[in-house]
């Protein structure tokens, strides 16, 4: 089993950024009915979601995410060995984002830098992958970036997803700690990729036609436009996160009550109340943000704690957290953190204007 | 468990009145049969009868008398 443990290594901090952009599900009614609109808030448990400014990437979010982490939790950048982004939006086809934000966050070149290309699993996979590096190395920090503008991917006549994304970066800095571990469980489904696709403009099928076709769910798309099987995405939330989430805990002897948070990646609140009905945790153990922020993919995590804790002071919580969907991909993962250093979400409209390329200029 | 015993029990999954169902019915024309009650519909299929629906075989339900088979 892809079971994880890596020792000596805590979560020092976390922070969270939103674009400065909010959206109501209740401005779409003028657009699908207000009918519609309402249902989509009865099953989902979205009321609002913060979309990116059309200038603003995932980096760019991620960006104002570290930033803010930073002044709140003062570290030496020359510590920092290694900067993952975990982003399926790129700001370039080519280099990899991270390296951008490593020349924009002022690290060292003594850094390992990369970007990780998943989605909602991808913060307990970009833990995992940070951990790792701190445990094999000496390095005494790592920062992990997911950034995310899955909204700008979305066919604005795709009543199933377009009130359902919300754009966000998050920033989450681990360092060594003697006697703290973290201790992680990796899975992946890659036969069923085809149940969230973004088919064109990749290398498989690079510049298709823009032609819009009507898909089997009854929405009208193009391919390039994000597909999502809902039952099958679904199916599966409710049937495998459960049993990863069993299977971690008796690999680690410990069972549900122990932890005083349950942090599920937010993909809908009918989900999430499945899913905590099934591990048998108690309801008020399981925060919500998607009814403000939407589904954030894999800042949905280090967005949910951010948004409970980011005001609270001086208690140290043990976190559940439980990451999956496009893939298939999934893990869990348990830290204990100090809530002093889980900062409030902040707003940006930031964006590296100098990032933009211009024919003739370079 | 009978026919109408499934029936009451799909009509709740639904969120319908009680008797509203009708095996011969086609579920393209039931408009309680949404997105969201499809999802129902996998819950109640897999913690009443331990049946794991597909996406596959939801698309293929073209009448209630398809699901009342998998009620088993």
């Amino acid at each position: 089993m892809p079971f994880f443990n890596n020792e000596n290594i805590s979560i020092a901090a976390m922070a969270c950024a939103v674009p400065d952009n909010l959206v109501t599900v209740d401005s779409f009614s003028n657009a699908f009915g207000q009918e519609v609109t309402e249902r989509f808030t009865d099953g989902t448990g979205i009321k609002q979601m913060y979309k990116a400014l059309p200038e603003q990437t995932a980096g760019d979010i991620a960006y104002a995410a570290a930033e803010n982490l930073m002044e709140h939790y003062p570290v030496d950048k020359d510590k920092i060995g290694a900067l993952i982004l975990v982003t399926q939006s790129p700001d370039y086809r080519r280099p990899a984002t991270a390296c951008v934000l490593q020349k924009r966050l002022g690290l060292s070149k003594d850094c390992a830098v990369m970007d990780i290309g998943l989605g909602c699993s991808g913060f307990v996979y970009g833990l995992q992958v940070a951990g790792s590096l701190m445990a094999s190395s000496d390095m005494e920090y790592a920062m992990l970036l997911i950034g995310e503008t899955a909204s700008k991917l979305v066919n604005p006549q795709d009543k199933s997803i377009v009130m359902m994304y919300g754009d966000a970066g998050a920033a989450v800095l681990l360092k060594r700690e003697s006697g703290n571990n973290i201790k992680t469980l990796l899975r992946s489904d890659g036969s069923k990729y085809e149940a969230i696709v973004l088919p064109a403009g990749g290398f498989r099928d690079m510049n298709p036609s823009h032609e819009i076709f009507m898909c089997s769910d009854g929405n009208e798309r193009s391919l390039y436009d994000i597909f999502m099987d809902g039952t099958a995405v679904f199916s599966f939330s409710i049937n495998e996160i459960p049993v990863a989430i069993k299977d971690y805990l008796e690999v680690v002897g410990k069972n549900i009550e122990e932890f005083d948070v349950i942090a599920l990646h937010q993909a809908n609140r009918f989900i999430l109340k499945q899913i905590t009905k099934r591990i048998k945790a108690k309801t008020e153990k399981v925060p919500l943000s998607l009814d403000r922020y939407g589904n954030t993919g894999g800042i949905s995590i280090p967005l949910t704690l951010c948004d409970k804790y980011g005001s609270t002071d001086e208690e140290v919580i043990k976190v559940l957290a439980s990451g999956f969907g496009i893939g298939l991909s999934w893990g869990v993962t348990s830290f204990e953190i100090d809530t002093t250093n889980i900062y409030p979400v902040i707003l940006t409209s930031d964006y590296y204007a100098e990032g933009k390329f211009m024919p003739g200029e370079y | 468990m009978t026919e109408k015993e499934k029936l009451a029990m799909l009509e709740e999954t639904l969120e319908m009145d009680e008797g509203t169902l009708a095996p011969e019915m086609k579920l393209e024309n039931i408009d309680e049969y949404n997105s969201m009650a499809k999802l129902s519909l996998i819950v109640m299929m897999d913690d009443e009868f331990g049946v794991k629906l597909s996406s596959a075989e939801i698309k293929g339900f073209k009448t209630v008398e398809d699901i009342l088979a998998k009620m088993n």
